[in-house]
């Protein structure tokens, strides 16, 4: 039954994909992907999380529908933080994609 | 995030502080519950710090205990907590009201004046003279301020010493700046006018002093004209004398007479033949005589022509040719006719019109008379002018 779930969910996964190129929309909106706008090393704006997992002063890590989103840095700060968006200040030096949800 | 910290700042917020292991959870928790997060810090191992809306706070309790964290809250910001916490402190409150009342109302009067400027007047006299005519300690600045030009052209009047005022209203300072004039030293003893001519006096100018003579009056060279003094009659019938410099214009007629004797007959010399002609070099102040010729008589009349060689820098040249002439002469009675005589006189006369009258002074009439007695013609001129005869003593 699992098998045939998860059958099932890529072909619509791949079915929308398909609709949505067709129709030129944005991927963060129909497969509610995360959208992160990196603004030179000084600020991450990270759209569309699902959550905070870890926090300290040299590491953030975020739950997002593509797997857990790793920032590494120092002195990192969570300036705003709502249910949709993360805004991370601080001296950022990597982001990147971890395992997992 | 300037409208979110403004938003927060008028609904008020908080800064609190969650500590545990599961304190990531507990903002997860929050977040799903609508929550707002803003400046999250991690402050030590299982400690953050962050700041909330005081309303959404209440909706965090529940799950402190569900993900085993503490809560605290730090610090109430915001304009809501501000409004309760003076509103606390009426009474402190009240006094700074009043206080600044007090300090509004005081500011509004006048309570110090400054008299700056002068130097012969006494500051108390200009304080005396500005309290009677109405500015004082203790005095509305806007009232001041009303009748400020008023003030001045009053002050100006009962000082006349000053030639310039200005008030200037600073805060609760009254600044009067006064120019003084600059008087010309008192007369200290009294001067006169004389006559400085014989005259008949047409006109008379009396600029100071007390005039002793009128229209009309003859008047010999040193009489007094016009009296260093002023009399000065007050209210209650006393008479005061006061010392001034005489001062004024006395126009009179003044006759002058003028005598030129031009003679008839003139002694002229007349050449005869006898000749001599000496030529000199002077070199400085030392004349040689280099050559000669001819013979004159014992009545010579002599001509000299000098040419330059070397002129010098100052006074006659430093070496100079000279050639000198001696010619032998008799002298011999001339006639002149009494018509020429006579314009030889006139001429004269014209000239010593110009030396005798003051400088400026033209003839009103001339009067012109002459005679011949003997071998002389004498011309007479009588010459009347108007002018001021008036000199100081």
């Amino acid at each position: 039954m699992e098998e045939v779930g998860k059958g099932k969910r890529n072909q619509k996964a791949g079915f929308g994909a398909k609709v949505a190129a067709f129709f030129e929309l944005p991927s963060e909106v129909v497969h509610n992907l995360p959208r992160l706008v990196l603004i030179g090393d000084q600020q991450l704006i990270v759209e569309n999380h699902q959550g905070l997992q870890v926090y300290t002063g040299t590491e953030i890590r975020l739950k997002t529908a593509v797997g857990a989103l790793k920032v590494t840095g120092e002195g990192l700060e969570i300036k705003l933080i709502t249910q949709d968006q993360v805004n991370i200040d601080g001296r950022i030096q990597t982001v990147a994609w971890g395992e997992g949800q | 995030m300037i409208a979110r910290r403004l938003s927060a700042f008028s609904q008020g917020y908080l800064v609190a502080m969650v500590k545990g292991p599961r304190s990531e959870e507990l903002i997860n928790r929050g977040l799903a519950a609508g929550v707002v997060f803003w400046d999250i810090k991690r402050k030590a191992p299982g400690i953050i710090l962050f700041k909330v809306y005081a309303r959404q706070y209440p909706l965090l309790r529940p799950f402190f205990f569900r993900t085993r964290t503490k809560g605290k809250i730090l610090r109430r910001k915001g304009w809501p907590f501000f409004r309760q916490r003076v509103w606390r402190k009426k009474g402190w409150l009240l006094g700074m009201a009043l206080f600044l009342l007090l300090l509004k109302s005081l500011s509004s009067f006048i309570w110090f004046i400054q008299v700056e400027g002068v130097e012969q007047i006494e500051p108390s006299r200009v304080l005396r003279e500005l309290s009677a005519l109405g500015l004082s300690p203790g005095v509305s600045r806007r009232e001041i301020q009303g009748k400020r030009d008023w003030l001045i052209r009053e002050l100006r009047i009962r000082l006349p010493e000053v030639v310039w005022i200005t008030i200037g209203l600073k805060g609760v300072v009254a600044e009067v700046t006064i120019a003084e004039k600059t008087l010309p030293p008192p007369v200290k003893e009294s001067s006169y006018l004389l006559a400085g001519k014989d005259g008949l006096i047409t006109r008379l100018l009396v600029l100071g002093g007390t005039p002793l003579v009128r229209e009309g009056d003859t008047v010999a060279r040193g009489d007094l004209l016009i009296l260093g003094e002023t009399r000065l009659v007050h209210l209650d019938g006393s008479v005061e004398t006061k010392m001034v410099k005489a001062a004024g214009e006395v126009w009179a007629r003044v006759w002058y007479e003028l005598e030129i004797e031009e003679p008839l007959t003139v002694l002229e010399p007349k050449v005869t033949g006898g000749q001599r002609v000496v030529y000199s070099l002077r070199l400085g102040r030392r004349l040689l005589s280099f050559f000669a010729r001819g013979q004159a008589g014992d009545l010579v009349r002599q001509e000299r022509a000098v040419k330059t060689i070397l002129p010098g820098r100052n006074g006659p040249g430093l070496v100079e040719l000279i050639k000198d002439t001696y010619q032998t002469v008799e002298w011999t009675a001339v006639k002149i006719p009494p018509d020429v005589a006579l314009a030889k006189a006139e001429k004269k006369g014209q000239e010593r019109i110009g030396l005798t009258l003051p400088p400026g002074v033209q003839p009103k009439t001339l009067r012109k008379s002459w005679i011949v007695e003997g071998e002389v013609l004498t011309y007479r001129l009588l010459i009347e002018t108007e002018e001021n005869i008036a000199v100081s003593e």
